[in-house]
């Protein structure tokens, strides 16, 4: 599905119009839920979690667009709330429980292993429990890159850092992900 | 003439090594530059529908029509190569592994999804703010009261009255409530300490924006709030705490 800015001018035009808000709405959550789901639940990992967390962020998506400037585009908006949901849920989750930064790692990585597909001896998983020892930040920036093959200069919007610091957050993402996958 | 000898010897003077060197243009342009160049410009000027009129015969019909998207194309094309380049650049090992979805969604998730959000946008709409702890309801009520109303947080004038006629007790709490702008600390302090959640749920109906404030109930956990003779005492907390978050929130 492509995701081309007069499309999406199109359907911010429906949800300005109070005749056809709910239509246009529906259609920004078709366009965009199967991207911001994925993204969602490799850092949250949990269906549940990541369907708040993605149902949450749709809620602010209603209640904000109204306002949404658009000298940015939609889709780089919606990922930025869709990041910063995610980033705000597992904080959520560690102040909760009052735990450090390593049991979090742990606690995502027994999610993983309670999935029931969890296979300890594919590589595959044993990637997922990889990136569950990479800083928070530095997950968005692999998940980003790897799987959604987003171009820096994008991501540079998404997340509101240079793109030279995304490059060497990368490297560093996928050198700790080897490093793990070598020894364990 | 004159100039040019002024700028040499100007140049002389701050470094005779560099004025040694000499100013002979190491360029090269390609063979008939700047006899096509006018053309070339006025290719760019001329309006796209018009442009094949002014090729020569051997372009393609339609090739400026359709150049951006073949551009287009080849980029996102090279980019999809680029991230598999670069990946294998920095580590072979994990270039090697397959990017299988292991994950699975419920049947018909993504179907139903769009229903759901938007039963949850009408149900938080008729709702209001009844979910919202009690901290957070006197909260949102002094927030209303003591004018932290122009940061697009909490919308209180201009703003259409709910209907929530037969409530015999908003009818008594309002007057109360919106005398709560005069009172001295103290005295509102009382005022709000004694009115009943209901009541101030009631009066938020009417006068909070009830979205904004699910979603800074949302956004901020109970610990992160003012105490409430912070914001009571002293208004600029309240405005400084609304500010941060709708800074932090509403930012696009």
């Amino acid at each position: 599905m492509a995701l081309t800015h007069s499309d999406d001018k199109e359907l911010l035009l429906q949800f300005k119009n109070a005749a056809t808000k709910e239509k246009g709405f529906t259609c920004i959550i078709k366009k965009y839920q199967e991207r911001l789901y994925w993204h969602i639940r490799r850092m949250v990992v949990h269906h549940e979690d990541a369907n708040d967390v993605l149902q949450n962020m749709f809620i602010k998506v209603w209640n904000g667009l109204e306002n949404f400037r658009e000298d940015s585009q939609l889709y780089t908006w919606l990922y930025r709330i869709a990041t910063n949901e995610s980033l705000t849920f597992i904080e959520q989750q560690k102040r909760k429980a009052s735990i450090s930064l390593s049991d979090v790692e742990n606690g995502l990585s027994e999610k993983l292993k309670a999935d029931k597909n969890f296979d300890a001896h594919k590589i595959e998983w044993k990637l997922q429990l990889a990136m569950q020892t990479l800083p928070e930040k530095q997950r968005v920036v692999f998940n980003l890159r790897y799987y959604d093959e987003m171009p820096y200069e994008e991501m540079s919007r998404v997340l509101e850092t240079s793109e030279g610091a995304l490059k060497a957050s990368y490297h560093h993402a996928v050198k700790k992900i080897e490093n793990y996958i070598l020894n364990n | 003439m004159n100039k040019r000898i002024e700028i040499s010897e100007e140049l002389k003077s701050i470094s005779p090594l560099v004025a040694a060197i000499g100013n002979a243009n190491v360029f090269t342009v390609p063979d008939g530059y700047f006899e096509t160049i006018s053309d070339t410009v006025l290719i760019c000027l001329h309006p796209l529908n018009t442009v094949d009129e002014i090729q020569s015969n051997d372009i393609p019909v339609n090739y400026f029509n359709t150049l951006a998207d073949t551009i287009l194309a080849k980029i996102k094309a090279q980019e999809a190569i680029t991230t598999a380049d670069e990946l294998k650049a920095i580590s072979s090992v994990v270039a090697g592994i397959s990017k299988t979805n292991l994950f699975e969604t419920p049947q018909r998730y993504f179907t139903n999804l769009p229903d759901a959000v938007l039963k949850t946008v009408s149900q938080q709409q008729q709702v209001k703010v009844i979910s919202i702890s009690s901290k957070w309801i006197k909260y949102a009520a002094a927030a209303v009261i003591t004018g932290a109303l122009a940061l697009g947080v909490f919308k209180y004038a201009n703003k259409p009255a709910i209907d929530i006629s037969g409530t015999a007790v908003t009818a008594q709490l309002e007057p109360s409530i919106e005398k709560g702008k005069n009172m001295d600390d103290k005295k509102f302090d009382e005022t709000l300490n004694n009115l009943s959640e209901e009541d101030i749920v009631k009066y938020l109906e009417k006068n909070g924006n009830d979205g904004d404030l699910a979603m800074l109930s949302s956004n901020v956990e109970e610990n992160d709030l003012p105490k409430q003779e912070d914001y009571l005492l002293d208004n600029a907390t309240l405005d400084n705490f609304l500010q941060e978050i709708d800074t932090k929130n509403l930012k696009n």
